[in-house]
């Protein structure tokens, strides 16, 4: 209170009325109804927001009868061409040459309707919505004697155009990829789908953020409960600033406690618009060009776009070098010491004595020698994703020279030791899912320890163990370790064991007429209560 | 039974060739027909097959319960209930025996140094996580380890052929001493062991999604993968001879050991622990998951997945306690094959269905 009495202190006494309504309501526990004073109104809405900088309030007047108006907007989340061509232009001349002064009953409604030369309107008419518009980029307009406001859609500023996705590279394919604004990221998902059947639903999650985030799946495609568990997750979310997708993976996943993610991510549209083809879901998240798929299955994560722009001949092959590559990355260092530690027996003579050789001047067991070289390149990997451009090629030296063939011939470690770390990384950037090379990279280590301890059996212990865990894991509904594409009907499956058979589209689904009879069902279960005008953007248009 | 489980066709037919390899796959089965267990083992199978039918119609009878369940409605519950619990009994013992076996194939083959407790606890803690799992999750394993155990198979028997050591001379005189012989080792021995021992399976039926589908699914796992021993076990006597075989603890693990090709793939026994190490570690746990749902469906515990636990530790301490050697624990099992074995997989269930017919007729009339 005395907080607010002092800011109160610096404004006009002519605020009276305002702040005593302020206050009644304040004591209710909730914002204070819109005042029908512009002035009470302006200066309730500059002490919401701390009297910040980049709130711009303009005030004017309207018409031959000189209503007092004021339009409020935030500073460099809007398009200021809009406002001031399509906001106060059309306001201040436009409205006021065609108003007929007699008229007086309803002058928001007739703003709205004949003034506003603007794509998105809204008439507002409480104080979260006001300050949530102008928080978004809406310019609002309060109107002297009237106890509502309107809003106009002026989203825009500046943001990153749309540029080559830096993860997910592909040599022949599309070159776009998803920014930061969800609203970009929809439209170039739109672009590829002209489908009726498209289904959009937003969600806002996050007290403090409100981050917009977005559901899009084709409806007759997407499964219905599948879509409905994902809504009845996302509207249960309670949590404070949602600032990324990796968070809300992390709280709409089915099982909270796994290494493993049961949602894939991408940055590319046309990703997103093969999944949403095989009847899976987008969610889109603001702030972030990486966007989840769902549900997902394990041999998922083992597709990576350029299949699609590839023949299913040669994809099949890569596929297999992919697996491969995963078995490798994953079992490698472990078999290595199994077979050195427990058992000897099976390595080929030569190359038994020729390790033995190499062996001789390692004061390390087997297992200590791995963790050495597996934790120093651990460490490389970190640094290289964090060192300056301009000295990457002198610590690459010291990685590759100091740290491999120097401590070979220091007799730290040994060369075979050497072959398995590097080939065991390399595989495991082979993996087309970063999520899944992360996983991998933290239970090699576990593997690790298995095979100090027993050896194979060690291995193939935890391996049941790891399996079984990876078989109990499921995405909204649809096991993990499944064989079959989920969502796609079996008649029209074109992968085996997640090798692409064909790449043809099968047969169209037909697709249901929306908003007809037969999806009325699935109309009601939109969220109600999510505004609509959440993901369009000015600039786009 | 709880109706989030469900298992389906293909998953039960994998579990069915697992459970069926297990420990027959690495251990000699039968023990007079000497060059002709190959023989005996595909006329055990009819028998086998006879016994899978029996199992499966009083599945057919009481859809919804289990073993346990339906002993009990059988023979009414002051009879069922003992009958049912000395089931549970000989299921741990059974699982036991099991792990015993892997525990000493892993001692005698590299473990030599290890005691066998903890060889033994290593494998009764992913057999504690899968049955805390669920089932649904131990068959989902099964349709992963299916591919890998065929796998493994193929590449060694390829490994066999080029490597020239198959004298397809060891395998004959075919029935050299008349039929016989070959007759009396299928029945009962081989019918006991591995056949029989599908009785635990009458646990998992009621899980089943296709429930018209059990009968014909198991029959065609069974004919597979009896198939399928014939041929290793055929193999193992070609390689080394009936001689080593009828001696050897693990003939697979002694034959594997001669094959050598290309002066490169030396040794292949990783390939005979590994396959033992599944195939083990899927029977014990069908036996354990058995002893599970029967206890659970005995003495009332909502929650099956608490007993994963008690029961893992008793089968682990049964597993080191029963046997001071592997000898003795190899001549328990020659007296377990004909007198546990023949009562609990035949004895019961043919009395069982007798009781179930003579009621039907009285309640008809």
């Amino acid at each position: 209170m005395m907080f607010y009495r002092k800011a109160q202190r610096n404004r006009k006494p002519s605020y009276q009325s305002h702040t005593d309504a302020a206050n009644a309501a304040s004591d209710n526990g909730g914002k204070p109804p819109i005042s029908a004073g512009l002035a009470d109104n302006l200066a309730y809405l500059r002490q919401e927001l701390g009297d910040s900088p980049d709130m711009i309030v303009r005030t004017f007047e309207i018409g031959g009868n000189r209503i007092p108006a004021g339009a409020v907007y935030m500073d460099g989340i809007t398009d200021k061409d809009m406002v001031n061509e399509y906001i106060l232009k059309s306001l201040m001349i436009e409205a006021g040459e065609a108003m007929n002064p007699d008229e007086k009953p309803d002058i928001l409604a007739y703003l709205k309707a004949n003034a506003l030369t603007i794509g998105e309107v809204h008439l507002l008419k409480d104080w979260d919505c006001i300050i949530l518009s102008v928080l978004s980029g809406d310019t609002v307009i309060f109107l002297d004697g009237s106890p509502e406001a309107i809003s106009g859609n002026t989203k825009g500023g500046e943001q990153r155009t749309i540029t080559e996705p830096s993860t997910q590279v592909v040599i022949r394919g599309p070159k776009d990829g998803f920014t930061e604004s969800i609203g970009t990221n929809v439209s170039l998902v739109r672009r590829r789908i002209k489908s009726s059947s498209v289904r959009l639903e937003p969600f806002k999650i996050g007290q403090t953020t409100k981050t917009n985030v977005a559901v899009m799946y084709i409806q007759g495609k997407a499964e219905d409960h599948v879509v409905q568990l994902l809504r009845e997750r996302l509207s249960g979310i309670q949590i404070e600033a949602l600032t990324g997708s990796e968070l809300l993976e992390e709280l709409i996943q089915d099982q909270k406690k796994s290494p493993f993610s049961t949602l894939i991510n991408t940055e590319r549209p046309d990703t997103v618009a093969n999944h949403l083809l095989d009847g899976r879901i987008a969610i889109f998240v603001d702030g972030t060009p990486f966007n989840l798929i769902a549900p997902t299955t394990f041999l998922m994560n083992f597709l990576s776009t350029e299949d699609y722009y590839t023949r299913p001949e040669a994809v099949a092959a890569i596929i297999i070098v992919r697996y491969a590559a995963l078995i490798i990355s994953l079992f490698a260092p472990s078999i290595y010491i199994a077979a050195i530690t427990f058992h000897q027996e099976m390595i080929p003579t030569p190359l038994l004595l020729s390790l033995a050789s190499q062996r001789e001047s390692v004061p390390f067991p087997a297992f200590i020698e791995a963790l050495i070289m597996e934790f120093t390149f651990e460490i490389l990997r970190e640094a290289g994703i964090r060192m300056p451009r301009a000295i990457g090629q002198a610590v690459s030296i010291v990685g590759a020279l100091v740290l491999g063939q120097a401590a070979v011939e220091a007799g730290i470690i040994s060369s075979a030791m050497v072959i398995v770390v590097a080939i065991t990384g390399i595989s495991s950037f082979a993996n087309p899912s970063y999520n899944m090379a992360l996983s991998i990279r933290l239970i090699r280590f576990f593997l690790m320890v298995a095979a100090a301890l027993f050896g194979f059996y060690g291995i193939a212990i935890f391996s049941i163990i790891l399996i079984s865990h990876m078989c109990s894991l499921s995405s909204f509904g649809v096991p993990y370790m499944t064989i079959k594409t989920p969502s796609v009907p079996e008649a029209e499956r074109k992968t085996l064991f997640g090798i692409p058979l064909t790449k043809e589209k099968t047969k169209p689904q037909p697709a249901p007429d929306s908003g007809g009879s037969g999806a009325g069902g699935n109309d009601q279960a939109q969220p109600a209560s999510a505004p609509s005008n959440l993901l369009n953007e000015s600039g786009s248009s | 039974m709880s109706k989030s489980s469900s298992v389906s066709p293909t998953q039960l037919f994998a579990m069915i060739i697992l459970f069926e390899f297990g420990t027959a796959l690495v251990l000699p089965i039968g023990q007079a027909a000497g060059s002709n267990v190959w023989l005996s083992i595909l006329l055990a199978m009819p028998g086998g097959m006879i016994l899978y039918v029996l199992y499966t119609y009083f599945n057919r009878q009481f859809p919804a319960l289990t073993l346990s369940g339906y002993i009990r409605k059988i023979l009414g519950p002051y009879f069922g209930w003992p009958v049912s619990f000395l089931y549970i009994v000989y299921f741990i013992y059974i699982s036991s025996r099991n792990l015993r076996e892997a525990g000493d194939l892993l001692i005698s083959a590299s473990y030599d140094e290890t005691p066998l407790a903890t060889v033994h606890a290593v494998m009764i803690i992913a057999v504690i996580y899968v049955i805390y799992k669920g089932v649904n999750v131990l068959f989902r394993l099964g349709e992963i380890y299916i591919l890998i155990i065929i796998s493994l198979g193929i590449l060694s028997q390829a490994a066999v052929l080029f490597s020239g050591a198959l004298e397809l001379r060891n395998l004959l005189p075919l029935m050299g001493e008349g039929f016989i012989p070959t007759l009396r080792d299928a029945y009962p021995n081989i019918l006991m062991f591995p056949f029989s021992e599908l009785i635990c399976f009458a646990t998992i039926f009621p899980h089943m999604k296709q429930q018209k589908l059990i009968r014909k699914t198991g029959l065609l796992a069974i004919l597979a993968s009896s198939l399928m021993l014939s041929l290793s076990h055929a193999i193992e006597i070609a390689i080394i001879g009936k001689d080593i075989y009828s001696r050897a603890t693990f003939p697979l693990f002694t034959s594997i050991t001669i094959v050598e090709v290309a002066e490169f793939m030396q040794r292949l026994d990783p390939f005979v622990i590994l396959t033992l190490i599944i195939g083990v570690f899927f029977k014990m746990t069908v036996y354990a998951y058995a002893v599970t749902a029967m206890a659970a469906d005995l003495f009332r515990i909502e929650d099956r997945r608490q007993l994963a636990f008690p029961i893992g530790i008793v089968i682990f301490l049964i597993s080191v306690l029963s046997a001071w050697s592997f000898p003795e624990h190899n001549s328990e099992g020659r007296v377990h094959l004909i007198t546990g074995s023949p009562f609990f997989t035949v004895a019961v269930p043919i009395l069982l269905l007798l009781v179930h017919l003579l009621k039907k007729r009285s309640t008809h009339s």
